[in-house]
């Protein structure tokens, strides 16, 4: 850097801006006008690629074998075009019924956006790059020549370059398919309309209002909706609730074998969860399951655990309860050995009961470091799908909402399973998908906010 | 507190560890019976040892050759997220720009999204690249498992002084040096929670090898355990051994990594 340079800015002279603006009308001329030539006619190389060639792979067949190899003609626009065209797909979804599938042209018309806003992106970075260097001329400086600026890209880059394949990865199995669910909320894609018999088209948010105005579907979707809130708050809860009091009875000094105790309450835990649900649908089986044998030892009748409303609800609750409590005993009996005993022992010369050490002490601690952590387990509860799915299939079958197939213990994202996987609902089924998803978002952009690691990354 | 009082809390602690179990102790102890034996008396104790079930199970279950693909499906997403995200952590906890914010927004962000929801674009997306087998699996899970990871990782890294990198490059590292040499060895622990985590979770998932999956012969244990289970609804003796064989590596695993395993559950979530 010269120092006098800075204050030697010439009024007139406007580099900066003429080079910006021969980059933006063809990549590359700004950086030749900044007289960086190698990297000027790279871009134009690149430029000329994307504007004026048609890449067109297509098969070398050599003796027995074939190999892949790249024809290219000369064809101005044809990537634009094709690019275009794919867009415009888009919005028709295909015109030729039986010949056009919609999906693919949802798909593919997706990725051509994508790939759009990749081309825009490198030009935006091509016009900035000749604004800089533009800038450095304005201030009297030299521009870096060809291996300077590629290491100086190298080192700016880097990172990104490191992250590519996850983004990749990242990109096609979570970004691409968030992006086509929510568009398939707002197509017609049902078992009367289906690709490539029939063409899809959008219809804005019908399947909304069809969700909350059918009198059917109102009432399937407000009763699958207001158990999958009853179930999270109540197997949240329970499992909280029962975690705790064992942690604390764990905790307690005059147990013996603690360890011992804790490494079986994990058994649960460390069983695949798969397993336990098999266990315990077989142990509820109204003919010969244990649970109904026992009751019956016992005096009492036998109760239809799997197929009424009622019991199902309950025995769903109670197994969820068995298989996540562990887990929350293990998170409160860490907390609970990170509280310092002078406080308990403060508490005892003030003659404090053991009742009031708990809710006095105990309690607080634990609610104030557990709060992020009952919000988070309320999310995962929302859309527990295994533990509903595999235990009774989300049954049982609730007659006034046969068709559409809601059963009495199905919560919102088991539901959306059988209506996608069964009753090939698609659109229904991604509109329920978004309801879902802002549902959890709303918890979690809460809970980010609340928690550590975010307002860190704000401040910075 | 009085020795009598000792004596209860103590009873009622072993009761109700007890009756824990008893899933388990079914379990295993009908895995041993014959039929007729379970239809007469399914709470007791089985008079004889009988192993057949477990070899009729085993040969049916095609037990060793699930096992290895579930083994090899779990090591390998395992060894990739963790270099991946491990790596993908650091440069975006190091790198303070606009855009790394946004990728990181991003990541965290994709962790909210219900896998059901995506799940249908997915399997069709990935049969048009001709991933529904077991490299696509592969390929899956780090981008689903990735997320979390990353997350966890950043929040570590945070933790290293920049310092350390600073004084790598000025002794001449490059920046994979830096990483592989300085940074990840001090990265253990957090190492340990995120392959416990994402080992048991990938172990265990029924729900995306299902959809992924469809030739028998790359089957992983949860898949194969769930047809056989439908299967032999009728035969429990044969269902409750195929369960016993299904848990058993997952309890070795357990006792040989017990400490890391509890550790890594509570630090994973207290994050």
């Amino acid at each position: 850097m010269k120092p006098e340079s800075s204050t030697n800015i010439s009024t007139n002279s406007n580099q900066r801006w003429m080079s910006s603006l021969f980059s933006a009308l063809f990549m590359g001329l700004g950086q030749l006008k900044n007289k960086q030539y190698l990297k000027g006619i790279l871009f134009i190389i690149y430029q000329s690629i994307i504007w004026f060639i048609n890449i067109d792979i297509t098969s070398l067949v050599l003796g027995n074998i074939k190999l892949p190899g790249i024809s290219l003609s000369f064809e101005p626009f044809y990537l634009l075009n094709y690019l275009q065209q794919k867009i415009y797909g888009v919005y028709t979804l295909g015109t030729i019924p039986g010949e056009d599938h919609s999906l693919f042209f949802l798909i593919e018309g997706l990725v051509a956006i994508i790939f759009t806003f990749i081309l825009i992106g490198i030009h935006i970075f091509n016009i900035v790059d000749a604004y800089k260097n533009g800038k450095l001329v304005d201030q009297g400086e030299e521009t870096p020549d060809f291996s300077k600026s590629w290491d100086n890209f190298l080192e700016a880059g880097f990172p990104y370059i490191g992250m590519s394949p996850g983004m990749v990865v990242l990109l096609v199995a979570t970004v691409f398919p968030v992006i086509f669910t929510i568009c398939l909320a707002f197509v017609n894609y049902d078992a009367n309309h289906l690709p490539p018999g029939q063409i899809l088209s959008w219809i804005g948010l019908r399947n909304f209002k069809d969700l909350v105005m059918f009198t059917q579907w109102k009432g399937a979707f407000v009763s699958v909706f207001t158990w999958t809130v009853i179930w999270a708050i109540a197997s949240t809860i329970l499992s909280y609730g029962l975690g705790l009091f064992v942690a604390v009875v764990l905790n307690h000094e005059h147990i013996k074998f603690r360890n011992v105790f804790r490494t079986i309450l994990l058994v649960p835990w460390a069983i695949p969860a798969f397993v336990s649900i098999l266990i315990w649908r077989y142990l509820l089986n109204y003919n010969f399951g244990h649970i109904n044998k026992m009751l019956m030892l016992i005096g009492f009748d036998k109760i239809q655990w799997l197929s009424d409303p009622l019991y199902a609800k309950l025995a769903i609750l109670m197994v969820n309860l068995w298989l996540s409590f562990p887990f929350a005993m293990a998170v409160c009996s860490g907390i609970l050995q990170s509280i310092s005993e002078t406080l308990y022992e403060a508490a005892i010369v003030d003659g404090a009961t053991i009742l009031q050490k708990f809710f006095h002490i105990t309690l607080p601690l634990v609610v104030r470091q557990v709060t992020p952590l009952l919000i988070m387990q309320f999310a995962f509860q929302f859309n527990n799908f295994g533990i509903i799915f595999l235990l009774n299939d989300g049954g049982p079958p609730v007659f006034k909402f046969s068709s559409t197939g809601a059963g009495g213990t199905d919560i919102l994202i088991s539901w959306v399973y059988k209506l996608v996987i069964r009753k090939g609902l698609y659109s229904y089924g991604a509109a329920i998908s978004i309801i879902i998803f802002f549902m959890i978002a709303g918890f979690s952009v809460y809970q980010f906010r609340q928690s550590d690691a975010f307002k860190e990354e704000e401040l910075r | 507190m009085n020795k009598q009082k000792k004596l209860i809390l103590r009873i009622i602690s072993v009761l109700s560890a007890g009756l824990f179990l008893v899933p388990f102790y079914i379990m295993l102890i009908n895995s041993f019976k014959t039929k007729k034996q379970l239809f007469l008396d399914t709470l007791g104790f089985p008079k004889t040892f009988d192993f057949n079930n477990y070899i009729v199970a085993w040969e049916r279950l095609e037990f060793l050759k699930v096992f290895f693909n579930s083994l090899i499906i779990t090591v390998g997403s395992l060894t990739i997220v963790i270099i991946f995200s491990s790596m993908a952590a650091w440069m975006l906890q190091r790198t303070k720009s606009k855009l790394s914010t946004f990728i990181f927004f991003v990541f965290v962000a994709s962790m909210l999204i219900p896998f059901q929801a995506v799940m249908l674009p997915l399997v069709r997306i990935m049969g048009k690249l001709n991933l529904l087998n077991m490299p696509g699996l592969i390929f899956m899970y780090l981008g689903f498992q990735s997320s979390l990871s990353i997350f966890l990782y950043h929040g570590f890294v945070k933790g290293i002084p920049k310092a350390l990198d600073e004084a790598a490059i000025i002794d001449g590292c490059n920046s994979f040096q830096i990483f592989w040499y300085i940074i990840f060895p001090l990265l253990k622990p957090i190492t340990i929670t995120v392959s416990v985590l994402n080992a048991v979770w990938i172990w265990n998932d029924y729900l995306l090898p299902s959809l992924v999956i469809n030739k028998e012969a790359s089957h992983t244990i949860p898949l194969r355990i769930f047809f056989f289970f439908g299967e032999y609804t009728k035969q429990w003796h044969l269902a409750m051994a195929g369960l016993t064989l299904a848990i058993i590596p997952v309890i070795i695993f357990y006792f040989f990594a017990q400490k890391h395993i509890i550790k890594g559950v509570t630090d994973g979530s207290v994050k």
